[in-house]
């Protein structure tokens, strides 16, 4: 049985208990309006969740049941057979998932005659008097006896409370702490027995709390991802092709509100193909693809939970309300449930319902937005709709986090610690190091100038009132560049301390809301630090409205801002393509008299004091002669420094992609196709150009190593195509695994590499992969280079136990590349000695 | 009640609402709070609001001395940590112990006052906590 089932068995099973009172009030008050509502609402999730789990007979009987009580509540008088009818639908509901618990499948049978009745006692003019219907309901007891099931079988369920698993979390940041002091404690016997013993406490504190956080939180994808095949099933019965994309799958979701995003998706998912997607027919006139989009993306924001669901359909509003009146119109709009003041497309208003024509009754998906409204503000949130008429719309759920686990970079102002969320951070820049980028002060504000921008800039010291010590270090070296939304901006800090992992909790109601904070959470040391939010700092710089930088378009599908910046170009034969903006230095003229062809299949310019090598799109060098007579421009990719430079014909512009790209085919170096202005535009493979510039390279500098594979092992895809990035400018050709089997097989196919770069936490979940990879590799192997965000006494212990003679900072890029250029030297002067 | 000493002088707080008493450790500052909100601690595993007593009451926050006490308290769900100088233990009264004298005139303090009660070593200054931690007004540590 599987972990989705056995949640909705638990979450009905619960349900059932609270029917029996309600059902009991229902047959003595039949006309009590709040119980009728109750008994809906139970029927409206049994039914989402029996049709999301593909439980056709439950679904059917709940939606007939829905159909029933639905009237019950509009209806002046409500006669003891529908009453007895509501009691039947329960009592086989209670039956089918009995079955369901007892053998985990749906019970073989047939309820049409039994819904066939129930619609019939439904009906609004009984003429005659109804026939009670007959339920045949099954021998449940003599059928599990038959069939035996040994109860050793069944897996067994427990509810825990959540407040129970955040006083385990509680215990677990205690034993944290304890470690501390113990480490602290022992730290002049570091060999001695009890130093050994804290170290277990150590694996076993941190385990508790990675079990205990395990037990609170779902990952999004688990409730979106199973939605595939519901899409698939509606747009086959519809004749509506649909594809669903789906993005921050990996965003874990604390149990509460997966529980009640997995029902909403279902819904919305369910609405958007049946009201907003047109028929192809439609979409091919309206000059669209006939395979309509939907796209369900999470996200975390500022202390709230963000889940948009979003289609590339009619969009909603008065356009969709064609041959109805406006008497219906509004009644619909009032059945929806919909507030006026949730609609921000100009003041249309979502007819959410109104495409099965004008009867209130045939509109279910009004009353199942209705219930979700009320669940969705019952947990403090908000539901809001915005449209784009004949372009699609967006419904966006906004719920406040009460736990939620992200990556945090731990900044330090003076002698204070903060936090701010991985995902807010695009860049980090050290203005001892990187010349390219400057600080101006202008009437008292700062800007940072950086690859042609200016940023707004904010002293955090400053912003925070933090005191500032002599001895602490004076912010203004180290320059955070964060985004928020389409807003970016710097802000100044002392040092980066590390990066963790962190339980992100609301802060102390007591506190308030103050604006620059979303949250606090516990550190590894067990210290509390508070989360900066990217909002409330764009706020407190005055960046919110600014036209000086770019901002969120009109609401619509083109501005979603987790969809990446590109830079489209068009190549030298004419092509349209494009790279990401954001691995986009600068772009410069092509100097003839500065390309050098070292040999003939590499060329290369000196950018920097240093030989990058120059690409085409296809991979391949230029062919420098018959390109001398075009003006030709490169844009130079990579991150602190260079790592190659692409040629390019002419630069259209940036834009934003409006959908992710199509697959890209066969073709080499590209990862994808979209369309711009009717034209194709191929989505250049970065990691594709990163290799091929990295061969080339190989020719360029004269270090005496002719071979310099580096393969670098990191679950994380951001500090994984940071590195990679980081590494093949220093001219190592990489290979970027997320897991040891996936190392192993890169390996495999790839055969040997030069230097070996694994994460240590990886290494710590993986320890077996781990040590299979490192004794599989060689001298690779035995000199790896361990990543961690902060080299701790803890975390030397760790890599000291693994095998790793040297752990570097993941940020600090510098010791990083003198690491790998140390070992491949000293490969390389093995080589020569042998 | 539980007697604590904070600014030199004795207070009496319910013990019904204290769920521990601990050392006070590190403190985390919080930006742009009242002076009598010291900053956050962790507290068995929870993120806690620290204020200090003398300066709630009224005292000068550059008189703290360094170190002392956490008086943690909760109450519907909300948390708060009180940060004394000594604590002096629990003490039961009883309606003899209280006594019939004007609350203390010093300003802002009176909200705070809810009796006199005699203790074994003199007057003892009884507290609300709901007003002192601000249970009654969530979200306005400066009400």
């Amino acid at each position: 049985m599987n972990e989705l089932l056995r949640d909705f068995l638990c979450d009905t099973g619960e349900a059932f208990e609270q029917l029996d009172e309600l059902l009991t009030r229902f047959a003595r008050d039949p006309a009590d309006q709040r119980i009728l509502a109750s008994l809906l609402r139970h029927l409206h999730t049994i039914k989402g969740s029996a049709g999301f789990l593909d439980l056709p007979r439950l679904e059917a009987l709940a939606k007939a049941g829905e159909t029933l009580l639905a009237g019950l509540t509009s209806g002046p008088h409500i006669l003891p057979e529908k009453v007895a009818c509501v009691l039947t639908v329960f009592a086989q509901l209670r039956h089918l998932v009995a079955y369901l618990d007892a053998f985990g499948i749906e019970a073989p049978g047939d309820d049409q005659p039994l819904v066939r009745q129930i619609e019939a006692a439904g009906a609004p003019a009984p003429d005659t008097a109804p026939v009670p219907p007959r339920v045949q309901t099954m021998p449940l007891a003599g059928t599990l006896a038959r069939t035996g099931v040994p109860p050793e079988r069944r897996i067994y369920t427990q509810r825990v409370l959540t407040s129970t698993l955040d006083e385990i979390l509680g215990i677990a940041a205690e034993l944290v702490i304890v470690r501390n002091q113990l480490a602290q404690a022992l730290s002049d016997e570091p060999n001695s027995a009890a130093f050994e013993q804290m170290q277990n406490l150590s694996r076993a504190a941190a385990s508790l709390r990675s079990a205990a956080l395990k037990a609170r939180m779902h990952p999004f994808g688990h409730a979106a991802d199973p939605l595939s095949r519901l899409v698939q099933e509606l747009a086959r019965t519809l004749g509506k092709p649909a594809q669903l994309l789906v993005s921050g799958s990996a965003l874990l979701l604390d149990s509460p509100l997966f529980e009640l995003i997995r029902k909403a998706l279902a819904e919305l998912v369910r609405n958007a193909l049946r009201h907003g997607i047109e028929s192809p027919g439609e979409r091919h006139a309206a000059g669209k693809s006939e395979t309509a989009l939907l796209h369900l993306a999470a996200r975390s924001e500022a202390g709230q939970l963000v889940v948009e669901v979003r289609d590339d359909g009619r969009g909603f509003g008065p356009h969709a309300l064609r041959g109805t009146s406006a008497e219906n119109r509004d009644a619909s709009i009032r059945n929806a449930g919909v507030p006026k003041n949730a609609v921000a497309d100009g003041g249309s208003e979502p007819p959410w319902s109104l495409q099965d024509g004008p009867d209130l009754r045939a509109l279910l998906p009004g009353i199942g937005l209705a219930v979700l409204r009320a669940d969705v503000e019952a947990l403090g949130g908000t539901l809001t709709f915005v449209s784009a008429p004949g372009q699609g719309a967006i419904v966006t759920l906004r719920l406040p986090e009460a736990l939620s686990v992200t990556q945090a970079l731990l900044l330090a102002v003076g002698t204070e610690i903060y936090a701010i969320p991985m995902h807010a951070v695009a860049q980090i820049i050290d203005l001892s190091l990187d010349s390219s980028a400057t600080l101006q002060c202008v009437n008292g504000l700062a800007f940072l100038h950086m690859s042609g921008d200016v940023l707004p800039l904010a002293d955090l010291a400053t912003l925070l009132d933090v005191p500032t010590p002599h001895e602490a270090r004076p912010t203004g070296q180290t320059v955070v560049v964060m985004r928020h939304g389409a807003i970016v901006f710097g802000i100044t800090v002392s040092a980066i301390a590390s990066v963790q992992e962190i339980v992100a909790r609301p802060l102390p109601g007591l506190l308030g809301a103050p604006a620059l904070f979303s949250g606090a959470a516990l550190l590894s040391d067990g210290r509390p630090a508070l989360i900066l939010g990217p909002g409330g700092i764009a706020s407190a710089l005055g960046v919110q409205d600014s036209r000086e930088f770019p901002v969120a378009g009109p609401p619509g599908p083109a501005a979603h801002p987790a969809v990446p910046s590109v830079l489209v170009f068009r190549d030298q034969a004419g092509v349209l393509a494009a790279v990401p903006l954001s691995a986009v230095m600068r772009v410069e003229p092509l100097n003839p008299g500065d390309m050098l062809a070292l040999v003939p299949e590499n060329v290369a310019v000196r950018l920097e004091g240093a030989f990058v090598p120059v690409i085409t799109r296809e991979g391949a060098a230029p062919a420098i002669r018959t390109d001398f007579a075009k003006d030709l421009l490169m844009l130079i990719v990579g991150t602190r420094r260079p790592a190659f430079a692409l040629v390019a014909a002419a630069v259209l512009g940036a834009f934003d992609l409006s959908q992710p790209p199509g697959a890209g085919g066969a073709e080499p170096g590209v990862s994808g196709v979209f369309q711009l202005g009717g034209e194709s535009v191929r989505l250049v493979d970065l990691g594709f150009l990163l290799k091929r510039a990295a061969l080339g390279r190989l020719d360029l500098e004269d270090s005496g190593a002719n071979c310099r594979r580096a393969l670098l092992i990191d679950a994380d895809a951001i500090t994984r195509d940071m590195l990679s990035l980081v590494l093949a400018a220093a001219g190592c050709q990489v290979i970027a695994a997320d897991s040891m089997a996936g190392a192993s097989g890169a390996l495999a196919a790839q055969e040997a590499c030069d230097v070996m770069i694994i994460d240590l936490a990886l290494a710590v979940e993986d320890e077996v992969g781990w040590t299979d990879l490192r004794l599989s590799c060689g001298a690779a192997g035995k000199d790896a280079l361990g990543l961690c965000a902060f080299a701790s006494r803890a975390e030397l212990e760790l890599a000291r136990r693994l095998r790793i003679p040297q752990l570097v900072g993941k940020f600090d890029r510098m010791a990083l590349v003198a690491a790998v250029r140390e070992r491949l030297s000293r490969r390389s002067c093995r080589a020569q000695a042998a | 009640m539980l007697i604590v000493s904070a600014g030199g002088q004795a207070f009496a707080l319910p013990a019904d609402g204290i769920r521990s008493v601990t050392r006070l450790g590190q403190l985390v500052r919080v930006p742009a709070q009242p002076p009598h909100v010291l900053g956050l601690a962790n507290v068995r595993g929870q993120i806690v609001m620290v204020i200090d007593l003398a300066c709630r009451l009224g005292d000068d926050a550059g008189n703290r001395p360094e170190g002392g006490y956490l008086v943690t308290l909760s109450r519907n769900g909300q948390t708060c940590g009180v940060a004394v100088e000594a604590v002096g233990g629990v003490a039961a009264f009883g309606p003899d112990d209280s006594v019939s004298l004007p609350a203390p005139q010093r300003p802002g303090r009176a909200r705070f006052f809810t009796g006199w009660l005699r203790g074994p070593d003199g007057l003892v200054e009884a507290l609300d906590t709901d007003a002192l931690c601000g249970f009654d007004t969530p979200g306005n540590p400066g009400a």
